[in-house]
């Protein structure tokens, strides 16, 4: 971040409009703004850190106790109920963009000349790109912290008579935070912990669903298609054992028919074979008839039902509810147009409108008559097929009975003539017989095991369409899973990533801050040999030790001290590489003349912009002439006790 | 400092350098709030680099 101009707008004793440009050349990167106490440089040290931050930024506390913010010339210029307010316009560069922010509030002048204020002011952040495209930026307070955060903004915008606080033996904790925030380990640390309690959740949530159920599911319905498969294939094995045997049949049969002696009973099985297949057939039809007939039975079921129905219709009609004489419409029409057919007005209340009124109460609505109409003749029509199916399912019953008769009939004459085929003179010819009957034995084995096989099929197919239905199930679960696993993965790899890199960082950063303040402190103080060095220690401990090895920062002056502070605040700014500028408001206020004339010496070459608000005292001598070929900008605040308000007026 | 960080982390798969850069950059945006509400961000970024990262498996494994 370089500053550019900054614009105030009755800010305080700045009535009017104030502008000043900041110097931002490589070489002369300094700016001065010197004034007498009061003359208003914390007023405009103040407007940069309110323009940039208001007076609070997520609980951190920025202009506190400062008093009004807005100009009191201009209030009191003001007219009672007008509108007066402040603002201040900072423009900076950062990372290759041109930002521009404003902060602006508007408040109301009162009666008693006092100003009534919004809580909150109006906040604007826009950025011009590479393109010169100028656009508003969406999250000014997040751009803000990524450009300089507001908790690190007082390492780089800092009061001077405060800066001494680094250096005191109990503000361990504050260098500590100062390099946690400035170095990013706070954010390295709060990223690790929250890629941690990520990785926590995905973990419990991946232990809570995963349970190997898909390879389960899969190896099951595997070893049901290998089951069913060895059964379709036993079964087709059985038919064609059945084929075979059927032709032997066959040929057997032929013989038979071909010998002299057992020709006629051939020819007569023959007969009674085909005779028992089409009664066998004509069994399973009427099986079949039974069965349907069984399932519309219904009707016999809701008997009581239909007939008390039908009486209710009766009694509706005999009372001539059904069909009704007057349409529903036809009044409801009338009642409308409030006219009689025969021309003549109906009064609303008289008696015929009454009548009108009660024929609407007593009529139904033409589409419940529709649905009476067709009810009754459903209805009515019950009775005669209930008579009708009693009729067809008695009949059938009494034809099945007779086929299971005339098919036992048939069977025995059957094994009559297998009997006598049996019992055949010819030995060649029985032993025929013989083989026949252990072949048609064989086929009913078949059979049977072919019918035990088509259930087993039956059952597996259906446990195989279930299991795939659990399967495309559970492999949608285990896709999320494994997305889960992946993120989980990620993660957690991310938060290790970080912690083992964290020490090590941290540790190198420390260490290069520890350099960097030792080399800056020798350069900036004044006894420089008699501090033999300066340690930051494990636990963020900034010591100065003396030419006898002793640790002695309790015994350090508060220039000194103010020295040690700047040496690492510049440290912290090198190291971090941020490209923020040093903003320094009295810096030199408590310093001896030793001290000024090393910091301004060296000072420039430790920030990449200098914005110093002086005294005329701090900056005198030898102190500006060691500035002098540094500075870029200069400007001198005039303060006017005549209307108490400052001018800044442009020096060089 | 930066250029420190990004050696640190060099040796990571590229995924999780993205993660890490991502969320750097998602706490740098939130580092003034002394509880800052990330985690629905986090979840986004976590997933977003996640699907990409399987996509890109998937994809590879198509062009062996």
């Amino acid at each position: 971040m370089k500053l550019d101009h900054i614009t105030l707008q009755n800010f305080r004793q700045y009535h009017g409009q104030h502008r000043l440009a900041f110097a931002r050349d490589e070489e002369r990167r300094v700016t001065i703004i010197h004034g007498v106490n009061g003359a208003g440089k914390t007023s405009l040290f103040l407007a940069i850190n309110w323009c940039l931050y208001g007076k609070m930024t997520d609980n951190v506390r920025v202009v506190d106790n400062v008093g009004e913010l807005v100009s009191k010339e201009a209030v009191a210029q003001a007219r009672p109920g007008g509108t007066v307010g402040t603002s201040v316009e900072l423009r900076f560069l950062h990372d290759g963009h041109r930002f521009l922010v404003r902060r602006a509030i508007q408040g109301k002048r009162l009666q008693d000349g006092s100003l009534q204020l919004p809580d909150s002011d109006e906040f604007i952040m826009m950025r011009t790109g590479s393109d010169g495209q100028t656009k508003p930026v969406d999250n000014p307070i997040g751009t803000m912290n990524a450009i300089l955060p507001v908790n690190v903004r007082e390492y780089f915008l800092f009061d001077g008579e405060k800066i001494d606080n680094f250096a005191k033996p109990e503000s361990s904790s504050q260098v500590k935070d100062a390099i946690y925030l400035v170095l990013k380990l706070e954010v390295l640390d709060r990223a690790a912990k929250h890629l941690e309690d990520a990785a926590k959740e995905y973990r419990k949530e991946l232990r809570q669903n995963s349970g190997g159920e898909l390879r389960a599911l899969v190896e099951k319905e595997e070893v049901g298609r290998e089951e069913r498969d060895k059964h379709v294939a036993r079964k087709a094995e059985l038919d064609l054992q059945i084929k075979l045997a059927r032709k032997q049949i066959a040929d057997i049969d032929q013989r038979l028919r071909d010998a002299q002696a057992t020709k006629l009973l051939q020819k007569r099985r023959d007969q009674l074979t085909q005779d028992l297949e089409h009664r066998r057939s004509e069994l399973e039809r009427t099986i079949n008839q039974i069965r349907d007939l069984a399932t519309s039975g219904y009707a016999l079921v809701v008997r009581d039902a239909v007939d008390k129905a039908m009486a209710i219709l009766d009694a509706a009609r005999e009372r001539g509810e059904i069909p009704s004489h007057i349409r529903q419409q036809f009044v409801q029409d009338l009642i409308a147009q409030m006219q009689c057919i025969c021309g003549r007005p109906i009064n609303d209340g008289s008696s015929e409108h009454q009548r009108l009124v009660n024929l609407m109460q007593k009529s139904i609505p033409s589409s419940l008559e529709n649905d009476v109409i067709n009810t009754t003749a459903a209805l009515g029509t019950f009775e005669e097929r209930n008579k009708r199916h009693k009729q067809d399912l008695e009949e059938t019953g009494k034809r099945r009975v007779e086929l299971l008769t005339e098919i036992d009939g048939l069977e025995g004459q059957l094994s009559d003539v297998r009997r006598q085929l049996k019992d055949s003179p010819s030995e060649e010819l029985s032993r025929l017989e013989d083989k026949r009957e252990s072949i048609e034995a064989d086929i009913s084995s078949y059979t049977l095991e072919i019918g035990s096989l088509n259930t087993k099929i039956e059952r597996l197919n259906h446990d195989i369409t279930q299991l795939n239905a659990q399967i495309a199930k559970a492999r949608k679960e285990e896709s999320r899973l494994q997305f889960l696993s992946k993120k989980l993965e990620l993660t957690q790899q991310s938060a290790d990533a970080i912690r083992k890199i964290y020490n090590v960082f941290a540790d190198t950063m420390r260490q290069r801050i520890e350099e960097k303040t030792k080399e800056i402190f020798k350069q900036l103080v004044w006894k420089d040999s008699h501090f033999q060095d300066v340690r930051l220690d494990q636990d963020f401990n900034l010591e100065v030790i003396d030419r006898y090895g002793k640790p002695m920062r309790p015994e350090l002056s508060a220039g000194e001290r103010q020295v040690l502070s700047l040496s690492f605040i510049t440290a912290m700014s090198r190291v971090s590489d941020e490209e923020a500028p040093l903003v320094m408001d009295t810096p030199f206020g408590r310093l001896s003349s030793h001290h000024r004339d090393t910091i301004t010496r060296h000072l420039p070459q430790l920030a990449d912009q200098l914005v110093l608000f002086v005294t005329d005292e701090e900056l005198r001598d030898k102190a500006r002439e060691n500035l002098e070929n540094r500075i870029g900008a200069e400007y001198r605040l005039e303060f006017n006790p005549n209307t108490s308000c400052t001018e800044i007026v442009e020096v060089r | 400092m930066k250029e420190a960080l990004r050696e640190l982390f060099k040796d990571c798969d590229p995924a999780v350098r993205e993660i890490i850069t991502k969320v750097l950059r998602l706490e740098q945006e939130k580092i003034s709030v002394e509880r800052p509400r990330v985690k629905e961000d986090i979840e986004r970024i976590i997933e977003a680099v996640t699907r990409q990262e399987l996509e890109r498996n998937v994809s590879e494994g198509d062009h062996a």
